[in-house]
């Protein structure tokens, strides 16, 4: 790799600086001191590796303004020509652009790789030094620079890879550590051990239960036994001392049963009958009350027997009781009674209301007779116009005359108008001939508007067949007249009256024949009518009018006496009819009486007896039959009485025979020995009940006791020698004992339980597999972390070993190329640099073999020696990846004249495989160098540009 | 003709937690934990559905070592609901339940029967009143026991059948500790019907017929080396006549299923990969623990390498479901994969890589142990050496490929 071109654009005191076309092999850079050698220097180490804002040695911030940093042209052997960029910003060290000469940017890593993936701090010591780094190589860089692997042009270095390798270990495992992933690990194992352990107790446990379990039953099972036995004595004196006083009392009973056994020695019979007798004894009351009733019976008897026979002789038929017994007085015979009683009544009241109805007609009839009469009357005085006409035809011949008469008068006026209108044509016909000769046409007028004045009177006179005659022929005659104009028009006008005149003859011969007839018919009516004269006329009209008016009042008169006569007629028939009705009821009066009295006849009872009386002797007979059948009744009731009676006494004298005692004989005596009996039954009943009690307090004592048999005996027994209080003393002893006994098993079973719990919980406990899971997990991951950390661990010492033989093998070739420089920079002084392996530093060997540290050398020398070493390193380094510029910051000043030279040629002799860049502010140390180059350039700096002119003639410290 | 049956179960391991489980949660925890008791009482459940006469267990029930109660409380459980059918259990004592203070004080259905420690017992079964089989057995007394108890089996006669009830390593099988030991010819020299062996933890038949000489290993696997079928052996007799079917019992399967990552360039197709291999173990029981390896060289390797790329692709494959399965855990991911840098060529090479390369390779070298124990000596002897043990054989071969791997990325990558 070679610089050809440098651009800063802003850098220390640098701006808008460029230098092109340097040297490949030698650039000499000369400059007094503050022309700004060393910044250039640092320039390039920034652009080819980055600004470093931390040290402010390199930083170098634009003093003149510009951009804060600029670009290298590069040559280089495997990318071809490159430019590179860097420019700072505000946050980190700028990254490089890197372009090709195609144009294509080149990433940042690839970059890296071209520069042997050299750190800047490496690069400075290796290739980029002056003065102050020339005087020694620290051991690590040392190494590395002898060893890297990393110098490969690929990978990382060696101490990178060291690094990563140390922390990969560092975070699975340090001796001593505390945060790494194993060291937790183990302590959760030995935790998980300490847990295991104890659960692993449990097996023991388990076994140490089950056998005290087994020690716990059997102790429980034994005072199960000893519990029951101390009950059974507990509860025997506990029942002793509850039935004390029991005993007691079945000792009094027994006393008792043994004194009345003595004195009434067989009970037996009178317990047979204790029952009956006890009965008997309850239904005392009972006796005594129907005794009494008995013979209350008795005397009622006696009054009733009296009173039948008074009813009877009262009643005056001279019946026996039993004939007035089969009196019927039954209901059927009391209705039949009734009804007929009632028919008979509703006959006679039908006969009476008949004849009312009758006498009710007859006025009726009486009453229509009136108006017959008086109708007659009228009829009679008005009744003088005979005639056969009928009032309606005669009514239709007077309109018929009106009619007529009314026509006469019109046709004697339309008769008059006629001759009118014939003199009007007269005068018309006059008029014309006068026009025809010349007349005026005026006078020709005249006529016809008369006619049509006429016409029109008669229109408003409502004469409207006249008008219409008239107008017509007005209008006509006005039309003839207005309408001749000529001559010729006067002769039809002419014509047209004469026309007129032809039809007004007409109709006048009409009327006159209409008046005729109408004369004829008033004649024929004159006749017919009867009225005076021959011919009618307005005042026979009258005439007939007034007959008319007579003709029809007596027509109304006749038609109301028709009327009132037909009335007459039908009350008159309802009279008939009702009187027959009447006639009716009273033969059915009749035969309703006949059937009362045979019925009266059969019953036995006088036949004149009306309703009411039949009725009260129905009662009386009721009354005595009442009387009678009491009477029987009680006399049934006193054989009822005393046949129970009977019974209770023949049930006593059973018993009193059976008992063999006397008999009783009265009903009055039987009360006083049932008391009797009942005494006796009671005392024999006192004494069952005792020896019923001892029994049972036997019984009760043998039950609680458990005895074998219930009896007395055995009661006596069982209570031998035992007073209460001894009985208590024993009771209490048990009870106590028994208490004891019972908590302990109580405590015993409590202890079972918890064994049994215990055991089943041990049984179930899963926790042991759980945990031993668990543990083997952590220790798979153990050892899954251990195998990693060995891995590690392996590829350390496989590295260690590497280096070893790296720097057992291969350095000689970079040592003995150190040693062939430094000895010909000493020119024979020293013959070999050597690093051994297993000491840190370098030494050098004398010619005579002796060897010297560095800092038992010469200032000078160990410059010489460090730049020997350098050029070696710097060498191997490009034999296996681009050879980087050397840049060298004025490092010969201390170095004697013939050392000096030496050196100037071999940086020449280097120069032709690597680039060199040389700073100095000698010129004679330029020259010299420059001296010694085969391909140089010489630059001068001033003041951060470019020196014109010359290069300044310098002033050599010694020639040689 | 007599005829009867009988199952042949062994190394129950009872309560003995499962190995190898990586990073599992209290779901599969609590389900790993419950699997080999489901698998006992499928062989119980077994017995009573195939009317079987009686279960012979050859040893390592359980665990002595473990004093987990709990498991001997399940046990005898399983075995009362045996005795309510009618079927006895003969129980021989392996080096796991040897002795065995804690059952002893049990107090045992009937019909159980445990041979005598130290000296062979014998059981005459009788079915209807007739005696069909005579059961010889033996019990550890210790767990150490180096006796070649077979020598001491002989076949009396009192049956038709004789059964050899023995707990050992017959033929020094590897992997398994030697105790009674014996051999092929010491078991056919007692001239007995059939051998109920327990402790290797496989099926494994060594004769198939005159005598039957079986292993049927676990009911249920327990750790990732019991990969495949697990059960019993259901033995049917008729006559002299032995037929054996193997019944599987195991609840988990457990698997090491081997991926390799060459044709492969992203992740998604490790994914179905995957699923791929799973379905193919598909029906053969509920759940599934399986242990991927990844092998090959390919793109995938530089992303696999991290070893945070392994933790969450765990992560994923643990959060997914798979077909075939009520579930499916994976405990581990090992990765086996290589870079695709050109090994050989680094070793050939001039650099420091290559004297780093050579530097492991002499570690396998049989000197190499020495440096290799230096190497690791800060954790491997610090006080907590117990819970590790030394990388070995196989094991150091595959860490060294590992640090191979993992140095190459760290020299040759790029920085981070």
């Amino acid at each position: 790799m070679r610089i050809k071109a440098i651009h800063i654009d802003g850098y220390g005191i640098f701006r808008d600086f460029s230098l092109e076309d340097l040297s490949p092999e030698l650039n000499i850079f000369f400059g007094n001191n503050e022309a700004g050698k060393t910044t250039l220097m640092h320039f390039i180490n920034c652009i080819l590796f980055g600004f470093d804002r931390s040290t402010a040695r390199d930083f170098h911030a634009p003093l003149k303004g510009g951009t804060h940093g600029g670009r290298l042209v590069l040559s280089t052997d495997s990318a071809g020509e490159l430019v590179v960029k860097r420019h700072t910003d505000k946050r980190i060290s700028a990254p490089p652009v890197v372009t090709t000469i195609g144009g294509t940017t080149l990433p940042e890593t690839a970059f890296s790789v071209l520069l042997g993936n050299l750190s800047k701090q490496s690069y400075t010591q290796y290739f980029s030094f002056g003065l102050d780094e020339l005087g020694g190589l620290a051991e690590s860089e040392l190494q590395s620079g002898l060893y890297s692997a990393g110098y490969t042009g690929r990978g990382r270095s060696l101490p990178e890879v060291e690094k990563v390798l140390e922390k990969k270990m560092g975070e699975l495992w340090k001796p001593g550590g505390r945060k790494n992933r194993l060291k937790q690990l183990f302590s959760q194992l030995e935790a998980l051990e300490v847990q295991i352990e104890e659960l692993k107790q449990r097996p023991e446990e388990y076994a140490r239960l089950q056998e005290e379990l087994f020690e716990v039953e059997r102790e429980i099972s034994a005072l199960e036994t000893k519990v029951e036995e101390l009950n059974r004595q507990r509860l025997h004196y506990q029942n002793l001392a509850e039935l004390w006083p029991t005993w007691l009392e079945l000792q009094e009973i027994n006393l008792r049963v043994e004194q009345r056994s003595e004195s009434a020695p067989d009970q037996s019979v009178i317990t047979q009958y204790a029952e009956k007798i006890t009965a008997l004894y309850l239904g005392l009351d009972s006796f005594l009350e129907l005794l009494s009733v008995y013979q209350g019976y008795k005397q009622e008897l006696t009054g009733a027997v009296d009173r039948v026979n008074r009813s009877l002789e009262e009643l005056g038929m001279n019946w026996s009781p039993e004939e007035a017994l089969a009196f019927p007085t039954d209901i059927v015979t009391e209705q039949e009674i009734r009804r007929l009683a009632k028919e008979l009544g509703q006959a006679e009241e039908e006969v009476r209301s008949k004849k009312e109805a009758v006498a009710r007609q007859q006025e009726v009839v009486a009453e229509r007779r009136k108006p017959v009469e008086r109708l007659e009357e009228d009829l009679a005085e008005s009744g003088e116009v005979e005639t056969d006409l009928d009032p309606a035809a005669v009514k239709s011949l007077t309109l018929e005359a009106e009619e007529l008469l009314q026509r006469q008068a019109g046709i004697t006026a339309d008769l008059a108008l006629l001759e009118k209108e014939q003199e009007f044509l007269e005068r018309e016909k006059a008029a014309q001939r006068q026009v025809q000769q010349g007349g005026g046409r005026f006078g020709a007028y005249l006529p016809w508007g008369a006619v049509l004045a006429g016409g029109l009177i008669a229109l408003v006179a409502g004469l409207w067949p006249l008008a219409l005659v008239f107008i017509l022929g007005g209008l006509v005659g006005l039309w003839f007249v207005i309408g001749r104009g000529s001559r010729k028009e006067n002769i039809a006008q002419m014509q047209s009256i004469q026309a007129k005149e032809a039809e007004l003859l007409q109709r006048q011969e009409s009327l006159e024949a209409e008046r005729g007839k109408i004369a004829v018919r008033l004649g024929e009516l004159a006749q017919v009518l009867p009225v005076e004269g021959e011919i009618l006329d307005h005042r026979s009209l009258q005439e007939a009018r007034d007959f008319l008016v007579k003709l029809e009042e007596a027509a109304r008169l006749r038609r109301e006496l028709k009327r009132a006569r037909q009335d007459l007629a039908d009350s008159e028939s309802l009279l008939r009819q009702k009187e027959e009705e009447l006639a009716e009821a009273q033969g059915l009066l009749a035969q309703k009486q006949a059937e009362w009295q045979s019925y009266l006849t059969r019953l036995g009872v006088s036949p004149l007896l009306d309703g009411e009386g039949v009725a009260s002797f129905l009662s009386s007979v009721r009354a005595v039959q009442g009387e009678i059948r009491r009477q029987e009744e009680i006399r049934a009731k006193l054989v009822q009485a005393k046949s129970q009676l009977e019974t209770t006494k023949s049930e006593v004298n059973r018993i009193l025979t059976a008992l063999g005692k006397t008999e009783v004989s009265e009903y009055s005596a039987v009360a006083e020995a049932v008391s009797r009996l009942r005494e006796e039954v009671t005392s024999a009943q006192e004494l069952q009940d005792l020896y019923t009690e001892r029994e049972r307090l036997v019984a009760n004592i043998a039950v609680r006791m458990g005895l074998a048999e219930a009896k007395f005996g055995e009661v006596q027994r069982v209570y031998s020698g035992l007073d209460e209080a001894k009985i208590e003393t024993e009771r209490d002893k048990w009870q106590r004992e028994y208490q004891g006994t019972t908590k302990h098993l109580d405590e015993l079973k409590a202890q079972l339980g918890r064994i049994q719990e215990r055991i089943s919980a041990l049984e179930v406990d899963d926790r042991l597999a759980a945990l031993r899971l668990e543990y083997n997990l952590k220790l798979e991951e153990v050892q899954r972390g251990a195998r990693e950390w060995a891995k590690y661990a392996l590829i350390r010492y496989a590295l260690d070993k590497a280096k070893e033989r790296y720097e057992r093998e291969k350095q000689p070739e970079v040592m003995a190329k150190a040693s062939q420089y430094f000895e010909r920079v000493t020119q024979g002084r020293y013959r070999r640099v050597v690093k051994p392996i297993d000491q840190e530093g370098i030494y050098v060997e004398r010619a005579n073999r002796e060897r010297l540290n560095p800092e038992e050398l010469s200032r000078g020398t160990v410059e010489e020696l460090y730049l020997c070493l350098r050029l070696a390193l710097a060498q191997k380094f490009s034999r296996d990846a681009e050879a980087l510029p050397l840049i060298m910051d004025d490092i010969l000043v201390n170095m004697d004249a013939e050392r000096f030279k030496e050196a100037c040629a071999l940086i020449g002799q280097v120069a032709q495989e690597q680039q060199v860049l040389f700073f100095t502010c000698h010129r004679w140390v330029a020259e010299a160098l420059q001296a010694e180059a085969l391909d140089s350039r010489l630059i001068e700096l001033a003041a951060g540009s470019l020196a014109s002119g010359e290069p300044a003639q310098g002033e050599l410290p010694f020639t040689g | 003709m007599t005829s009867f049956s009988f199952i042949h179960a062994a190394d129950l391991h009872l309560g003995t937690p499962f190995k190898n489980l990586g990073e599992c949660d209290v779901k599969w925890r609590e389900r790993l934990r419950e699997a080999p008791f489901r698998a006992f009482e499928r062989i119980i459940r077994l017995c009573i559905e195939k009317g079987v006469d009686f279960l012979v267990l050859a040893g390592d029930v359980y665990d002595s070592s473990e004093q987990n109660l709990r498991a001997q409380v399940r046990f005898r459980d399983g075995l009362a609901r045996l005795a309510q059918h009618g079927i006895k259990t003969y129980i021989a004592k392996g080096n796991h339940d040897y002795g065995d203070a804690t059952g002893a004080r049990f107090s045992w259905p009937d019909g159980v029967c445990f041979f005598p420690e130290g000296q062979v017992g014998s059981f005459l079964h009788r079915k209807n009143g007739e005696v069909v089989a005579e059961l010889l057995g033996i019990s550890y007394p210790d767990q150490n026991t180096t006796q070649n108890y077979a020598r001491s089996f002989r076949k009396s006669g009192r049956a038709n059948y004789t059964i050899g009830v023995l707990h050992s390593n017959v033929g020094g099988q590897p992997g398994y500790d030697n105790y009674a030991p014996c051999s092929l010819a010491d078991l056919r020299a007692a001239s007995l019907d059939y051998w109920a062996l327990g402790h290797v933890h496989r099926k494994l038949v060594l004769s198939q017929m005159d005598p039957v000489i079986a292993y049927p290993g676990p009911p249920q696997g327990r750790s990732a080396r019991e990969t495949g079928p697990k059960g019993c052996f259901l033995v049917e007799v008729i006559g002299t006549k032995t037929s054996c079917t193997f019944l599987p019992t195991a609840e988990v399967l457990r698997e090491t299923i081997s991926l390799d990552i060459t044709p492969w360039e992203k992740l998604e197709d490790l994914f179905s990969g995957l699923e791929e291999a799973i379905e193919t173990y598909a029906g053969s029981a509920g759940y599934l623990v399986a242990r991927v390896e990844l092998t090959g060289r390919g793109l995938l390797h530089k992303e696999l390498a991290a070893e945070e790329t392994r933790a969450e692709l765990l992560e994923e494959f643990r959060g997914r479901s798979f077909r075939g399965f009520r579930g499916v855990y994976l405990d581990d991911l090992v990765i086996r994969t290589d870079p695709e840098i050109d090994k050989e060529a680094e070793r050939r090479s001039q650099t420091i890589t290559a004297d780093f390369l050579r530097a492991l390779a002499e570690l396998t070298e049989e000197e190499g142990a020495p440096q290799v124990a230096a190497a690791l000596s800060s954790l491997y002897d610090s006080k907590y050496r117990r819970y590790l043990e030394l990388p070995r054989g196989g094991e150091l071969s595959e860490l060294i490929r590992a640090a191979e791997n993992t140095g190459l990325d760290l020299l040759l990558g790029e920085e981070d």
